[in-house]
């Protein structure tokens, strides 16, 4: 089964893959099957013997360019389609220990490149609506492979929470006529809880933070998506990102789990939640740790209501991500 | 219709991305002037894999 089911009662659309209830779980790393293909080794998704960045066709994915037809027949009230759309896999790397942080600056600068080709790609399947980068990383965010990697969504639709974000975007310029992250640009530029200051982008934990320790990385330009930026930009992002990675991993003296989505302007689609000119190009990395040996769960007002609550205040969070990223020693 | 998918010969087109290209044993490289190299390949049951280096 690999479909679409709308639900009225919260407009939006849920996706059933089961086919993904058989994918690879937690495979021990001699069988890992992002590592390269070695002589004498077991065959696996990648053939070559090493590769720096590779990208390619989830094999267990969530979204088809050839779906099939639903199980069952839509109604008028809960419509059903076939899930289309397109999921990637995106490996940093071929070396099955390192992790984002660890890869360097020169090889988040080459996977910056990577997301911009295959973005440009994605988007220009007429079918397709938004692309997100994604990675989700680390056991404590129900990681089912370890070997460093991330992901490429692209959905038929604007996803609810992109959506959500054009809608104040447009409330926002409606009302003042300006940005809404051009605006947050600027207000947080210099303030207690910027984490890295680049050239042409700016991380910090937003003063609304829904994980203690979130930061959202920011350009500073009003740059709709990822193939928009230039070489100077690209090489910025990756300074940036390097030095986040690496001051988390200092602060909590962990391999930090998170989740880092990636969000942009809209490709396709239709009416104020696909206007391309609202969008402005920034990540946001989650993750759930909220101290040595907690974490912060999902519950019953996240869940249901749908309302944050959040353990740290932003003002002090910012300060030691700050302090962790300046007097950290960042891979070259 | 014409999707990424139907073309495995299709470059994908970022904007630094226009060098030459190789087409031959069913493999493309893009390299690219700011020492990008772009191989898209296909694996055995079909699905794309582009690889992404920097030429040295």
């Amino acid at each position: 089964m690999s479909e679409r089911r709308y639900d009225p009662t919260h407009d939006e659309w849920v996706t059933f893959a089961t086919n993904r209830q058989d994918r690879t779980y937690k495979p021990p790393a001699a069988a890992c099957p992002l590592c390269p293909t070695r002589p004498g080794g077991p065959e696996t998704e990648i053939p070559r013997e090493h590769f720096e960045v590779a990208v390619f066709d989830n094999r267990f994915p969530s979204l088809t360019t050839t779906p099939p037809e639903p199980d069952i027949a839509g109604t008028d009230l809960v419509p059903v389609e076939p899930a289309y759309g397109h999921c990637e896999v995106v490996v940093f790397t071929d070396d099955h220990d390192a992790t984002l942080a660890s890869v360097g600056t020169q090889r988040i600068r080459l996977l910056v490149d990577a997301w911009a080709d295959r973005f440009a790609a994605l988007a220009a399947d007429p079918r397709i609506a938004y692309v997100l980068p994604f990675e989700n990383k680390g056991e404590a965010v129900g990681v089912t492979l370890h070997h460093p990697h991330g992901q490429i969504y692209a959905y038929p639709d604007v996803p609810p929470r992109p959506a959500r974000e054009q809608r104040a975007a447009a409330k926002h310029r409606d009302r003042t006529g300006r940005c809404v992250f051009c605006d947050v640009v600027a207000q947080e530029t210099g303030g207690p809880r910027v984490v890295v200051e680049g050239t042409h982008f700016l991380a910090g934990v937003p003063p609304w933070a829904r994980f203690p320790y979130e930061i959202d990385i920011w350009s500073r330009a009003h740059v709709g998506t990822i193939p928009e930026l230039d070489a100077a930009a690209r090489d910025d992002l990756a300074r940036v990102l390097a030095r986040v990675l690496a001051g988390y991993d200092a602060f909590f003296g962990i391999r930090t789990s998170y989740l880092l989505g990636i969000h942009s302007a809209p490709v396709g689609g239709s009416g104020p939640e696909a206007d391309p000119t609202l969008g402005h190009l920034h990540l946001e990395i989650c993750p759930p740790h909220r101290g040595e040996g907690k974490l912060k769960y999902l519950a019953g007002s996240e869940t249901f209501g749908g309302a944050f609550l959040t353990d740290v205040a932003p003002e002090v969070a910012g300060p030691r991500l700050r302090a962790a990223a300046a007097d950290v020693e960042v891979p070259a | 219709m014409t999707t990424p998918d139907d073309d495995p010969t299709r470059g994908s087109g970022s904007p630094d991305s226009d060098g030459p290209r190789d087409h031959s044993a069913g493999t493309t490289t893009r390299a690219t002037t700011v020492g990008l190299v772009v191989t898209e390949e296909r694996l055995a049951d079909g699905r794309r894999i582009t690889y992404y280096g920097i030429s040295r």
